[in-house]
Formats: C-alpha cells, structure tokens, sequence
C-alpha cells in the first residue's frame, strides 16, 4: 500500500517509516496536514497515518479536507493520539477517520491493523476494477444497442416499404389495408397486385411469434410469393402464349412444402385470387381468422372453414374456396391480434366486440372502415403499445354495371 | 404452465392446471412433456379441460410435441373448451390429434390401439 505518515515530530516520522518499509508499503512523510493536503493533491494513497495535534492544519482539519476532497478512490485514515476520553474519539468519527491507534505506536498493533485496512483496499481495487469492466460493457452494450435499433428501424422502413398502396381501386375492385406491428417489426405482412386485367392475386401472413425472428420468416415468404407475383405480371414471350394463374391451394401447399424442419415456427396465411368482372374469389384460409363476409344489406358473417397453418405438418391438404361476391360486398381479412387484443386488465377485444364494430362500419366507405377498426382497437388498447402485430386486408367489389352510380353515392356519402 | 401427470396402464395422463398456454407459458410445458416423450413415453393424453385460450405459440408447441412423438407414438387430447375447440377445428389440428370428449374415453381410445398394435 502507498502510506502517508503525517507528524511534526521527524523522530516520530522516522520510527515509523522504516517498520513500513519492512512490511512492503510504500512510504510518504509530510510534516503537518497542510503538507499532507498537498501531497494527496498529485499522488495516489491508501492509507494517511496521521497524528492529531500538528501546527497549521492538525488531524482532524486533515480528516475534514479529505473527506471534502473529490479523490479517485477511497482514503483510509488513520488517527494516531494520545487522546483516550470517548468525545475525542466521536469527534475523530466525525471527521471522517477510519481508525484509531493510541501513542506510543505499538508497532505489532499497527501491523495488525495496516493488515485490517489492506483486505478493505484491495476490496476497494476489486470493486473499482469490476465497476470500470461494467462501465466499459455498460459502453458496448449501449453501442451495440443503438446498432441494433437503427438497423430495426431501417429493417421496419423497408418493411413498411413492401406494403402496397394503402388504398386503391381498379376496375370494380377497391381494397385497403390496416398494419400495426407490435414491435417496430411485424410478423404480419399482407399484398396484393393485379395479376392481368381481370385478376386480383392477394394474400395475408400471420407468423406465429413476433419481433425479429417473425419479421424474418415473413420477408422470406414474402419473397417467394413475390416469384409468384412477378410469374403472373411479366408480360408473355408471346401473344399466343395463355398464363394461367397459379391455384391458391397449390401456392399453400408448395409454401407448406417449403417451410417444413423450422425451427418450429410457422405462419397462418390467406391467399385468395378476385375475379373483378365476376366478383367471384377464390381462396385458400391456412388458419386464419375466418374471414368476415360484409353483405350489401349489411348482414355479416364469418364465411370458411379454416385451413391447417403453413411449416408445421406435412403432408397435408389445402382445399380452395369459393365465394361469389354481389354489388357491394366486402370481405374482411384480420390476424388474431385483433381479437386477441387486450385492453388494460386484460380482456380480450374478442370475436363479438369485433363484429360489432364491423357492423357499425358497415356501410361506412373502405378507408373509413380501416379507420374505424383502428380506433376502435387504440381506445380498446387505451394508448398502450400493442402486444401482437394486428392486421386487416379489406376487399369491396362492384358490379360493373351498377359500379358507377355506387362509388357516386359513396363518394356523396 | 402447471401440468399434473398420472400413470393409467401404458397410458400417462398430463393435464395442464393453467387456464392460457401461451407465449409465456408453452416454451416450459413442451419441455415438461417433451423430457417424458424422450425418455420412451408414447401413449400421451393432453386434458385441456382447465385451457381456455391457446396462442400461435400454444398451437406450436401442441403441434411439435404431436412429432415428438413421432410415427411410434400416440398422443389425444380431451376436455376442449369451446374457444380451444373452436381454435382446432379452424386450423384443423383435429386431423392431427386423436381428439375424445373425457380423458376415460382417451384412455380407452390409445389403450385399445396399444391392444391391436
């Protein structure tokens, strides 16, 4: 240990810097508290042996000015005195010493209890140590964090970018969708495109799970079905040639084909193809929510007969199903986040809180519906982020002839 | 979850006391009854009387444990609530799962397939 013997008395200074050097400290001398003050300025020391009654600054003004002082590590102090009587000791406790020793210094006492502090100073070196490790992992944790999030956020930018147009209509098909991850990621992820003039190809995922992980195996299928997508929408190598669209049962089976031996996580999924002249739909429900069927005179239902989810079992067969829609349908695609919603303490949005809203909204426009739906779930949610990612796909046909004077009365509506 | 098995002849009994199996719950019980399927266990009934909801997770780890148990082995469920029903019939795991309405039927039910095999 560094020591610094502070004492007016040199005779009494050198008695006892030789037994320190002995015993492996290093030694420092001052000759009042004033020195001892200065040298504690510049230089690193465990312990101050330091006596009590010394011109200029005595022991306990030494005591004060070091527990005053913004050291890197802890001094220990220790008051050589002559003193005995239990207010002297108070007051030196007061001061901020550590320990005692009474003169004359009984050199085997000292050592004991130079032993007594070093355990604590090398408790205090240990500790010091292990802070600085903690705060230099601290450091990298927090860099690595900060990486982390600005590559979520740009990973959850590009997600958003897959998304298609919010709202849109063609021919006699209007669609809009609603999406609201429960982290910045989503395992959720919906599309859909115009396959030629008279077909719409949609689809909707529900990876089980969400974060990163789910995110990830919702990109990929993403990604296959966009081979699909881009098999449909490329122009023929020749005017002759007939594209015939891939059946949406075949398109499940194949994912289900694809995504088996995971890790265990697998995704429910609807992939549906729209007829716009005939308004007939033709879908394929891999453990989705059953769809809800909006009729024209507003009755609604819930319409299929569910699927097996896509990446858990195979073999197993997916079967299409048919729909015919009439002027003014619409049909409603949703992930179990929404009914599964929970508000504060823990009650469930749930199927028939769900259709109530639906029938509400029924013959309100599309994007207004969307609205709806999402307000309606954020009052549910009372402010808090959601627990599960939440998503709709919302389809609405018109027949042709009757399209132009509905779309006015909705637009006047 | 809380799970409670019981030995009836060849067959062991696991009924799950908690009301949700889900994200915060099925990680533990696919390791509770997948440490019995990998010491040899196979003719395994699930009494889900007590779970009234199961998540994406839950229906994972029913699916998984279903594996596990692979070609050799069997495994029913009983007591289904109706929002867990409901939740089978949609994603169709009643095509994967031997599904009985009382764990004494269940148990007649891989008992009597043990006999045959």
């Amino acid at each position: 240990m560094n020591i610094l013997i502070v004492d007016d008395d040199e005779a009494a200074r050198r008695v006892l810097e030789a037994p320190l050097r002995r015993w492996g400290h290093s030694v420092l001398s001052a000759k009042d508290g004033e020195e001892a003050w200065q040298t504690l300025q510049g230089t690193s020391v465990d312990v101050v042996l330091t006596d009590w009654m010394m011109p200029l600054m005595d022991g306990l003004g030494l005591c004060r000015a070091i527990r005053d002082m913004p050291l890197p590590r802890y001094v220990h102090v220790v008051l050589c005195t002559s003193k005995d009587r239990k207010e002297d000791f108070l007051a030196g406790l007061e001061a901020g010493a550590d320990d005692f020793i009474v003169k004359p210094i009984d050199l085997v006492e000292l050592r004991v209890r130079l032993r007594a502090v070093e355990r604590l100073v090398r408790l205090e070196q240990d500790l010091s140590r292990q802070n600085e490790n903690l705060r230099h992992l601290n450091c990298e944790l927090a860099n690595a964090h900060g990486l982390i999030q600005r590559d979520v956020q740009a990973a959850a930018a590009a997600q958003l970018r897959m998304l298609p147009p919010a709202l849109c209509r063609h021919e006699n098909v209007g669609v809009h969708w609603l999406f609201l991850p429960a982290q910045s990621l989503a395992g959720d992820m919906l599309n859909y495109f115009f396959a030629d003039e008279k077909h719409l190809v949609f689809y909707h995922i529900d990876v089980s799970g969400h974060g990163i992980p789910a995110a990830l195996l919702s990109m990929t299928v993403t990604k296959m079905l966009a081979l699909e997508s881009s098999r449909c929408t490329m122009p023929s190598a020749s005017p002759s040639e007939e594209r015939t669209l891939a059946l949406p049962a075949e398109v499940v089976s194949g994912l289900n084909r694809e995504f088996q031996g995971g890790d265990g996580r697998y995704f429910t999924m609807t992939y549906g193809i729209v007829n716009c002249s005939s308004g007939r739909v033709r879908y394929c429900d891999a453990g989705q929510p059953r769809a809800i069927h909006i009729r024209r005179d507003a009755s609604l239902r819930a319409i299929g007969r569910g699927g097996f989810p896509v990446g858990l079992w195979e073999p197993m067969d997916y079967e299409d199903q048919n729909l015919s829609l009439s002027t003014g349908d619409r049909l409603v695609f949703y992930s179990d986040g929404i009914t599964e919603c929970e508000n504060a303490k823990g009650i469930a949005f749930g199927q028939e809180r769900w259709m109530r809203a639906l029938g509400e909204l029924r013959e309100a426009p599309l994007a207004d519906l969307v609205e709806g739906v999402k307000k309606s779930l954020g009052e549910w949610r009372q402010g808090l982020e959601f627990d599960d990612d939440l998503s709709l796909l919302a389809l609405e046909w018109q027949c042709p002839d009757s399209q132009s004077s509905s779309l006015a009365a909705e637009r006047s509506g | 979850m809380r799970t409670e098995m019981r030995r009836v002849g060849t067959v062991v009994v696991v009924t799950l006391m908690d009301a949700r199996l889900g994200a915060d719950s099925a990680p533990q019980f696919k390791a509770d009854v997948g440490h019995y399927l990998s010491e040899g266990g196979n003719k395994l009934v699930l009494d889900l009387q007590q779970v009234t909801f199961v998540d994406s997770t839950g229906l994972g780890a029913l699916v998984s444990l279903r594996k596990m148990a692979g070609e050799r082995g069997e495994i029913a469920v009983t007591g289904l609530q109706e929002p867990v029903q409901a939740l089978f019939e949609l994603t169709r795991l009643d095509k994967v799962f031997r599904i009985y309405l009382t764990s004494a039927e269940a148990i007649e039910g891989l008992a009597a397939e043990t006999a045959r095999s």
